[in-house]
């Protein structure tokens, strides 16, 4: 049911492309069934999601590392300053000439990095962690 | 639901987390969960140029291939509106 549920997207990217091949802009609003049938499966997966995600990790994992204790700790921190870190780091890199798909993959796990290590050493200056 | 404050509410095999700090560790770790996803899902828009205006790109690295809605899209529904 779920899994069905989630094949109609592509089903629904599909049904909203153009003879000419194009993405028409039916569902993004207005009075089309398309736009009707995107609103339906968007609220239905956000709420699907969340309680799909609560489950899970009470499921499989309620339990918890010294990392994970400590990005857990930062994430709140890491949430406010992100753009402050990973903006500068694309900027940073813009001089390097790969494609984008790739430079994504790349570059996500040292943007992931940066964030928890920066927020982690903000958090121990003194009355910081009272805040963030 | 809200009975339950106890480390590991259902799960009457698992172990109790060490320190007994009372949190809830399956929340903390969706915590983690969803703050990688909010980087990446930045950082998505950085390198693919949709989702959310123009605040997220960065100039020179907007993407010319509207190829990309593999991350930004399924994201999206999560909505996110409350979130970023």
């Amino acid at each position: 049911m779920a899994l069905a549920f989630i094949l109609l997207f592509p089903l629904l990217a599909v049904s909203s492309l153009t003879p000419s091949g194009e993405l028409s802009p039916a569902p993004a609003g207005g009075l089309t069934w398309q736009s009707l049938a995107y609103s339906v499966w968007e609220g239905v997966m956000c709420v699907a999601m969340s309680i799909t995600v609560l489950v899970w990790f009470r499921g499989r994992l309620n339990h918890q590392g010294r990392l994970a204790r400590a990005m857990a700790g930062a994430s709140y921190a890491v949430y406010v300053l992100h753009p402050l870190l990973i903006v500068p780091l694309a900027i940073a890199l813009s001089g390097l000439r790969l494609p984008l798909e790739l430079k994504f993959v790349l570059v996500a796990p040292l943007a992931v990095a940066l964030c928890f290590s920066v927020a982690y050493l903000i958090r121990r200056i003194p009355w910081v962690r009272g805040v963030l | 639901m809200a009975g339950e404050r106890t480390a590991a509410p259902t799960q009457a095999a698992a172990p109790a987390p060490a320190g007994g700090s009372g949190r809830l560790l399956f929340v903390d770790n969706i915590r983690i969960f969803l703050t990688l996803l909010v980087i990446l899902h930045h950082l998505a828009i950085i390198y693919t140029g949709q989702g959310a205006g123009s605040t997220w790109r960065a100039g020179r690295t907007r993407s010319a291939t509207p190829s990309a809605p593999g991350f930004v899209q399924p994201t999206r529904p999560t909505s996110w509106g409350s979130f970023c």
